[in-house]
């Protein structure tokens, strides 16, 4: 097992029925950068990696899940898609004792093999033993561990906390409008007419189609944040609002999975703040008024009929229940 | 083509967590192939700098195509 100790798993996949795990070594390099993917390419430049990655049965990937020194998840992240929900994580990689993975491929895979012929069980299985894995103490320091999932994993909330039902969620939403002004001008994944048709059906490509670009875009968006009005009213997830950050760091998220802060770690997780979360080599510029501005007409139209619906709800529950 | 001997080579590096902390520090390419070398021909391996080059072509590759 020893053996095992600097290994990550940076990929799986589902080969003629069999599930593999491909793996990196990382030494003792945390997951710092705003994605999952951007620390494993760092580590993937090293001619070590390159020559002695490894791919494997998902055995291995339980024997790790097996292990003893595993940090249990502290929370979950989940996420509208451009709404501060990496500004969170990049607070708390901050300090070494949290372990924070956002947005993993690997967990995502898990996760879509459910939408191929993976049965339900197996999938939770291999998702238990991938957070497992993720949640190894590699340094000695780790006690907190987070997990942002990708946008579009709202659609697997069942399925993620039927897996953690002890493990506390939140959702981080912003104005409709901004956020789709933000995947107009440079979409993500998920806003691929397509990408998601596995698990909705209803918006394949054919229906990508029929409408305009602006109009699917917001279908998604609704879509993925509909699932989180269904589980915040159910009481179990925390809403938080864009325009509540970074302060909601420090107050709400920090006392919905129990953490609690030092001054000098607020003015350290404050600082991180001045730069842009995903490409922390630039200043933070607020944008809220660009976005609006640049948005079309039509798009504020589908914004407002398609997504307000739901971010009103959204707002509502989240004031009702923070009053 | 990468030999067999270099495949086992692989394996047993994955087997032995103090030669891949020794290894993996080494960033420079050719230093890197250099010790590959050396560690493996002293471990009784039959393999030479040219497989570890062609590891190091096929890893770029597996990773750059890993979505594909």
């Amino acid at each position: 097992m020893n053996h095992l100790r600097d290994w990550v798993p940076f990929k799986f996949s589902v080969t003629r029925s069999e599930p593999l795990v491909d793996w990196c070594n990382l030494g003792l390099a945390r997951f710092i950068e705003p994605f999952f993917e951007d620390t494993i390419a760092q580590s993937m430049r090293l001619p070590f990696n390159l020559v002695f990655q490894q791919q494997t049965s998902i055995d291995v990937l339980k024997e790790v899940a097996n292990g003893t020194d595993i940090v249990p998840p502290t929370g979950f992240i989940f996420h509208m898609s451009r709404c501060g929900s990496t500004l969170i994580t990049q607070m708390l990689a901050e300090f070494e004792e949290n372990i924070v993975i956002s947005e993993a491929p690997p967990i995502d895979s898990v996760i879509s093999s459910r939408n191929d012929s993976a049965s339900d069980d197996s999938v939770k299985l291999w998702l238990q033993w991938m957070v497992a894995a993720f949640g190894r103490r590699r340094s000695g320091a780790e006690k907190h561990y987070f997990i942002k999932f990708d946008a579009w994993n709202t659609l697997d909330l069942d399925l993620i906390a039927g897996v953690f039902p002890t493990v506390p969620s939140l959702f981080v939403y912003r104005n409709p409008v901004e956020v789709l002004a933000s995947q107009l001008r440079e979409p993500g994944m998920h806003v691929v007419p397509g990408f998601l048709e596995k698990r909705l059906p209803q918006l394949n490509v054919t229906a990508a189609l029929e409408m305009s670009r602006e109009e699917y875009c917001a279908r998604i968006l609704a879509e993925i944040c509909e699932p989180a009005v269904a589980r915040a009213q159910a009481g179990p997830m925390l809403l938080v609002n864009y325009e509540e950050l970074p302060n909601a760091v420090f107050d709400r998220i920090a006392s919905h999975f129990n953490l609690a802060f030092e001054p000098a770690e607020i003015s350290a997780m404050l600082d991180k703040t001045r730069f842009n979360a995903k490409r922390p080599q630039l200043f933070f510029e607020a944008d809220t008024e660009t976005k609006k501005r640049e948005v079309s007409d039509d798009a504020r139209r589908v914004a407002e009929t398609l997504v307000d619906p739901i971010y009103n709800r959204l707002e509502e529950i989240r004031l009702r229940t923070t009053a | 083509m990468t030999s067999n001997s270099f495949e086992q080579f692989r394996e047993m590096v994955f087997a032995d967590q103090a030669l891949q902390s020794q290894l993996r520090e080494l960033v420079d390419r050719d230093e890197f192939i250099k010790r590959v070398v050396e560690v493996g021909v002293a471990r009784g391996f039959n393999f030479n700098d040219k497989d570890v080059q062609h590891a190091i072509l096929e890893g770029r590759r597996a990773w750059n195509e890993r979505y594909l």
